[in-house]
Formats: structure tokens, sequence, C-alpha cells
């Protein structure tokens, strides 16, 4: 499985994923109502010290996740000083940083599968028809089947365009990736006419 | 229903797969990923509903943690920065890429999946990314439509190859269209 869970178990592993799910919404709410400097950077040392909590290599790896959205919140807090509103500036940027800081602690705990899980009882209790969760899960399946079999076949055709030609692939592939991929998706698509009553 | 089903899985999974594809550099020193392409592509081939719904699988895969957007990013994270609303226009611009190529009478031919491309992909998706990052960022539209300008150049360049691209694929399969 492609994802971005940790291997090494945490205890919030164990926490139920609709909790946390819900637990992540109404903190990036509170955040992001509370027009006040002190919110977002109280709420990220909030959230790096529960990692702390796990270990330092837990921290590193939340802080690891956090360097793209740290640079783009420098950006903004640079941008606002500029203009003349540094604490502008520090609170976007200290709501940014806690939020994004939040949810990959989320992603790292939480399986795919169990999110798909949560989101698929969900729908249940609000009323949805088991049909169209069951094709919600299928389309997730296939998906997942299709990425790494795509990349595959993009490897194998950049490689065969480079044994022929000096010039880089780059889109030259694209055409015949989404011919033989659509012929793939045809044939999973019969198979599945043969094995699955999804009418 | 099951073809529906599986194409659409199939773009979700290829918008994921273009966007771990090298990224080029433009001249003027802004990167191009074909990610966006990946958008303007489901649009074009799929059309405006089946586009859309392979773009929010595509988002939802995302939500879910997998790590499939451009750079290798992922989780909830994302939909809380400043990209925000490039992330909402990406359905709604592979809807109205594939509304306004249906309006053509060969809705997958070069010119009409152009203007599909042209209009969803570029406008529908840029105007939604720059009200995102000026809600996001605290900035004001001007100042935003600034930070989004220098990526019109790459993303006229992919609405151009999808056009191709899309033609190439009618020509081959005239059944798709």
């Amino acid at each position: 499985m492609i994802g971005a869970l940790s291997a090494r178990h945490t205890r919030y592993h164990d926490w139920h994923a609709g909790w946390k799910l819900v637990g992540l919404c109404v903190f990036c709410t509170v955040i992001g109502f509370a027009q006040w400097v002190v919110a977002g950077w109280t709420g990220l040392i909030l959230v790096l010290g529960a990692a702390r909590l796990e270990g330092g290599w837990f921290l590193r790896m939340i802080l690891g996740d956090l360097k793209s959205a740290a640079l783009i919140a420098a950006l903004i807090a640079a941008f606002q000083l500029a203009l003349g509103s540094p604490m502008k500036g520090l609170e976007i940027a200290g709501g940014l940083l806690a939020c994004i800081a939040a949810a990959m602690m989320m992603t790292r705990t939480t399986s795919p599968a169990e999110l798909l899980d949560t989101v698929d009882g969900w729908l249940e209790t609000l009323g949805m028809n088991e049909r169209p969760r069951r094709k919600l899960a299928l389309a997730v399946a296939l998906t997942l089947r299709f990425v790494p079999a795509l990349s595959e076949r993009a490897q194998r055709l950049t490689e065969a365009h480079r044994a022929r030609s000096p010039k880089r692939a780059g889109w030259r592939i694209l055409p015949p990736l989404a011919i033989g991929a659509l012929d793939e998706a045809d044939r999973a698509a019969e198979a599945l006419r043969a094995r699955a009553d999804l009418n | 229903m099951e073809r529906d089903l599986t194409r659409i899985a199939l773009f979700a999974a290829l918008i994921a797969v273009l966007g771990l594809m090298p990224r080029l550099t433009l001249a003027s020193g802004i990167p191009l990923t074909a990610q966006s392409m990946g958008i303007m592509l489901a649009g074009t081939i799929l059309g405006a509903r089946n586009g859309a719904l392979a773009v929010l699988l595509f988002l939802g895969l995302v939500a879910l943690g997998l790590p499939l957007l451009a750079g290798g990013r992922g989780g909830l994270g994302v939909f809380a920065g400043p990209t925000l609303g490039y992330l909402i226009g990406f359905p709604l611009g592979a809807f109205v890429t594939g509304l306004i190529a249906s309006r053509f009478e060969h809705r997958m031919a070069f010119v009409p999946s152009l203007t599909g491309a042209f209009v969803g992909g570029i406008i529908v998706v840029t105007v939604c990314g720059i009200v995102g990052m000026a809600v996001m960022m605290g900035v004001s539209l001007a100042q935003a439509t600034t930070f989004a300008l220098p990526f019109l150049p790459g993303d006229v360049i992919k609405a151009v190859l999808t056009a191709g691209i899309t033609a190439a694929l009618w020509k081959a399969r005239p059944a798709l269209a």
C-alpha cells in the first residue's frame, strides 16, 4: 500500500480514525476562527508536544513533513511584513503550520483503509445506499491498483523511447500511455461485468 | 456502468502518475509539473461528469493520506495550505473543460479540446487558485494574481499538449468520443 503511514507504532495509531478526523476538523476550525496570533502558535506547540511524547523520532518525522509548509509560511510572513502588518503574517503562518502539523499527525498514524472505513461508516449513517458505497470502495481499490501499473507502463515506455532516440521522452510517451491505459481499464471493466453486479 | 467506473479510477490514477513524472523548468525558472494536465485530460477524454468524478476520487485519496500530489504531498494538511483554491478548482476545471468541449460537434478534436482545456483547465482553475491564495494568505486578489501569473505560460503549453494528446487518442480510438 502506498501511503505516509508511520510503520513504527505510536499510541495515536490506536485512537479511532473517526475521532481523530473529528478532532482535526474541530482543531482547524478553532485555529481558523481565532483571529489571534497566539492561537496558531499555541496549537503548533501542542501538536509538536504531542508528537514529542512518542519520542524524538516521531517529532522529527512531523517536522520533516512541515519543511515545505514552513517555507510557504515564511514567505507569507515576509510578504505581510512588507505590507506593514507583521502580526497578520505571524497569525496566518502559525495557523497554517498548526493545521498542517495536526493533519500530518493524523496521516502518519491512520491508514488510508481505516479512513476509508470511517468515511464509509459515516455515509451509511447518513443513509447512503450500499450500492454507491460499494462503487466508491471499488473505485478506490481500482485506482490503487492502477497507480503502480501506470507508473510501470510509463517507465517501460520511457526506456523504449530512450533506446530508440537521443531526445528526452517527456510528453511523447503520453499518447501511448493513455491508449494502453484505456485498453487496460476496458479489460478491467469486462472482468468486473463478468464477476460483479454493479447495476 | 463498469466501463465508467474503471475509466474514472484509471484517470484518478493517471493524474497521480503525472504528478510523479519529472518536472520541467521553463526558461523563466518556473517549474512545470504534468499533474494539472491530467485534470485537463480527464475533462477532454472522459467528459464533464466523469472527468470531475475522476478528479474528486483523486482528491479523496490525497485526503486519505496517499502522497499523490506533485512532489509526493498528501494528507489533509494540503487542504489547509495556500493551494486549497487550486484543489477546489481542479474538479470544477475538469467539469468545465468537458462541458465546453462537448458543445462542439467532435468533442475530442483538437480545437474543442484546446478551447475546453483553456477555459476549464486554465481560467477556472487559476481563478479558484487566486481566490484561495487571497483567503489563505490574507492578501488582496490583485496581489494573489501576481503570484499566479508566472505559471500561466506553462499552463498554455499544457493545454496545447492536452488538445494534441486528446486528438491523437480520438484518432486511435474513435469510439471514445
